[in-house]
C-alpha cells in the first residue's frame, strides 16, 4: 500500500510520512471470499482491520433471532477497534458479503510505535477515539428509539394479551 | 379540538382504561381504505365544476361498512375519517352486524340546481361503485343529502350491478325505503332520553326539555318527547330559539316549519338566543343541531341535569370533562343518535328479505335494540365507575376487538 493511500484512511489520517511508511510496512494484507467469516464473535485477536475492497456485515447473536445484522461495512471502514484498545473478546462477528481484501495492523506493532514515535501513536489513538465516538453517538440514537418502543416482550404477546382482555375484563 | 381530535381523544380515553398496547390501538384506528376521487361535471350554465369526493372505510371486522354521505362545503379527509371511525364504534355499540365508513363531497349543495346535484351524485357513484355495495359498504343520508340523493345512488349503482336496493339505505318509501327510517334518529333520541330518565327514577311526564335544532333529528325527537308526556320548553333553529314555560305546542311548531320552512315568526312566550337556550334551567338539554356547541367557555353555564347528544359531537372533550366534574350525565352521540343507523340496518334487512315490514315492527325493533344497548352501557358504567361515553366506547371497542381476534388479521 502507498503511504498516501494509507493516510487517506480515517484511522491513519494526519500521520507524517515517516510514521505512515513505517505503518505501511507493518500492515498485513488478507483476502477473503464472499460469505467467509473474518472475525468471530467471542474470539480475541488484538488487531485493527481496515477494508480495502469489498463489503462485510457486522452481526451478533441475539436471544430472539440467531444473528442480527448491525451494520454493513465498505472500503475504508475499520473493525476490531474495541478489542484493539482493550483486550476483550470481539463483541460481534464480521462476515464477507462479497470477495473482500482487508489489511490488519497488530497491537504489538502499535506498542512499538508508541515507544519510538509517541506523537504518531497519539494520532492513531485519537483517530480510533473518533471512530468510537461516532459509533457511540449512533448507539445513543438507537437507545432512544428503543426506549420509546414498548417492551419487546409485551409486543410479542400483545395479540394474546388483547384476546384475553376482550374475553375477560371487557367481555359484556 | 376539531372532529378528528375529539374522536381520537374519546378513543384514547377508552383505550387507556382497556390498557391497549400502541400497536393494537394502531390496528383499530388505521382505516382499511381511503378513497378520494375527482367529481367533475358541466354546470347548467356550461361552466366546468370540479369537486373532491371521499369515502373513508374505517373497519369491516364486524360486517359490511356503514355510514352517511354528506354534501357540505367543509367536508375534508380528516373530518370524514373521524366520522368513519365513530361509525365503527356506533354500529358495534348497538350491535348491528356492520363496520364503519363515511363519505362526502366538499360542495355547498344549495349552490347547485337539482339537475346538477343529480349529475354530481351519479358521477360520484361512477367513481365509488366498485368499492361500495350491500356486502361491502352501504351509504346513507347525512348532512346535505336526503332520500332523493339515495334514489339517484341506487339507480346509478344498479346500472353497473343490476337490481340492488340494499346498496344504500335511507331511500324513499317508493323505492324500497323503510317506513320509520326518516323519524328513526329523532325517535331514538326521544326513546333513550326516556330510558335514561327512568334510571334516575324520573319520568318524561315530570321532565322539562330544551332542544337545540329543529331539523330532521330535533323535530322527530320533540314529537316523541311531547307525545309521551315530556314538556319541551324550548326549541330552536337557525332563526333563533322559542321558549314557553308551559311547554311548546310541538304539533303547531311542526306545522309552522312545514309552512314557513323555519321557526321565524312562530308564536311562543318569548324568543331567546341559541346561546340562552343552552343555559336554560331544564332537566334535559338536547343539542340536536351542530357539533361543538358545548365548549369549555359555556359548559359552566349549563343548568340542565342531563345532556343527550343528538347531534354528532356537540360536547367538546373539554366541556365533557367539566360535565363529568359537575356530575351531569352525558348520553353520548354514539348511542344517542344511533337510531338512524339501526333503522338503516332494518331497511337493509327488509331489502335483502324482499319483505316489507310495517311501521310498528320497525319501531319495536328500534326500541328493543336501543334499550338493550343502553342497559349494557349503563351496567358497564356503573360497574367500572366510568362515564357513559367511556362505557359506550368500551362496548364498541370490545366488540370490534373480539371480532378482530376471532377472524385474525
Amino acid at each position: 500500500m502507498l503511504t498516501e493511500d494509507l493516510t487517506a484512511l480515517q484511522i491513519f489520517t494526519g500521520l507524517g510520512p515517516d510514521a505512515a511508511s513505517r505503518i505501511c510496512a507493518s500492515l498485513r494484507t488478507l483476502e477473503f471470499s464472499a460469505d467467509d467469516l473474518i472475525l468471530n464473535e467471542g474470539e480475541s485477536v488484538q488487531a485493527l482491520w481496515i477494508i480495502l475492497e469489498g463489503r462485510c456485515v457486522v452481526s451478533r447473536s441475539c436471544d430472539v433471532s440467531q444473528q442480527r445484522v448491525l451494520a454493513e461495512l465498505k472500503p475504508g471502514d475499520v473493525f476490531g477497534e474495541m478489542s484493539f484498545v482493550r483486550r476483550a473478546p470481539h463483541s460481534a462477528s464480521i462476515r464477507a458479503v462479497t470477495d473482500v481484501k482487508v489489511c490488519s495492523y497488530r497491537r504489538s506493532e502499535f506498542l512499538d510505535l508508541l515507544k519510538d514515535d509517541p506523537e504518531a501513536a497519539w494520532r492513531v489513538t485519537s483517530n480510533i477515539a473518533d471512530v468510537l465516538a461516532e459509533r457511540l453517538r449512533r448507539m445513543d440514537t438507537w437507545v432512544c428509539e428503543i426506549m420509546e418502543r414498548p417492551d419487546a416482550e409485551d409486543r410479542r404477546n400483545e395479540w394474546e394479551t388483547f384476546r384475553s382482555a376482550v374475553y375477560t375484563n371487557w367481555n359484556f | 379540538m376539531n372532529a378528528y381530535e375529539s374522536a381520537r381523544h374519546y378513543f384514547e380515553t377508552a383505550a387507556a382504561v382497556m390498557d391497549l398496547s400502541p400497536n393494537m390501538k394502531k390496528l383499530l384506528m388505521t382505516p382499511e381504505r381511503e378513497v378520494k376521487v375527482q367529481v367533475a361535471l358541466k354546470l347548467d350554465n356550461g361552466e366546468i365544476a370540479t369537486f373532491v369526493g371521499y369515502r373513508m372505510q374505517h373497519n369491516s371486522a364486524r360486517g359490511p361498512m356503514k355510514g352517511g354521505l354528506r354534501y357540505h362545503h367543509e367536508v375534508d379527509a380528516e373530518e370524514v375519517l373521524a366520522l368513519a371511525s365513530l361509525m365503527t364504534w356506533k354500529t358495534a355499540v348497538v350491535d348491528i352486524p356492520y363496520g364503519g365508513a363515511k363519505g362526502g363531497i366538499s360542495v355547498a349543495p344549495k349552490t347547485l340546481s337539482e339537475s346538477e346535484l343529480e349529475l354530481m351524485t351519479r358521477k360520484f357513484v361512477d367513481e365509488l361503485q366498485d368499492v361500495i355495495g350491500p356486502d361491502k359498504d352501504i351509504p346513507a343520508p347525512d348532512m346535505g343529502t336526503n332520500a332523493q340523493v339515495m334514489a339517484w345512488i341506487v339507480n346509478q349503482y344498479e346500472k353497473y350491478h343490476g337490481f340492488n336496493p340494499a346498496c344504500v339505505t335511507g331511500k324513499p318509501l317508493e323505492l324500497h325505503g323503510a317506513d320509520g327510517r326518516e323519524e328513526a334518529t329523532g325517535r331514538g333520541v326521544g326513546l333513550l332520553t326516556e330510558v335514561m330518565l327512568k334510571k334516575f327514577d324520573r319520568t318524561l311526564a315530570d321532565a322539562t326539555i330544551a332542544l337545540q335544532g329543529f331539523g330532521n333529528v330535533g323535530s322527530h325527537a320533540a314529537r316523541y318527547l311531547s307525545d309521551n308526556g315530556g314538556k319541551v320548553v324550548a326549541i330552536s333553529d337557525i332563526s333563533g330559539a322559542c321558549y314557553d314555560s308551559g311547554g311548546i305546542d310541538i304539533a303547531a311548531a311542526l306545522a309552522h316549519v312545514k309552512q314557513h320552512r323555519s321557526l321565524e315568526g312562530f308564536d311562543a312566550e318569548k324568543r331567546i338566543s341559541n346561546e340562552e337556550l343552552l343555559a336554560l334551567d331544564v332537566d334535559v338539554l338536547i343539542p340536536a343541531a351542530l357539533g361543538g356547541v358545548l365548549t369549555e367557555e359555556n359548559a359552566g353555564d349549563v343548568r340542565a341535569k342531563y345532556i343527550v347528544e343528538a347531534a354528532n359531537g356537540p360536547v367538546l372533550p373539554e366541556a365533557d370533562e367539566i360535565f363529568r366534574k359537575r356530575e351531569i350525565p352525558v348520553l353520548p352521540d354514539i348511542l344517542a343518535n344511533a337510531g338512524g343507523v339501526t333503522v338503516s340496518y332494518l331497511e337493509w334487512v327488509q331489502n335483502r328479505q324482499y319483505f316489507k315490514w310495517d311501521l310498528d315492527r320497525t319501531r319495536a325493533e328500534l326500541a328493543r335494540t336501543l334499550t338493550a344497548s343502553f342497559d349494557k352501557m349503563w351496567q358497564l358504567a356503573t360497574e367500572k365507575h366510568i362515564p357513559l361515553r367511556t362505557a359506550a366506547y368500551l362496548m364498541g371497542i370490545g366488540r370490534v376487538g373480539r371480532s378482530t381476534v376471532l377472524a385474525g388479521i
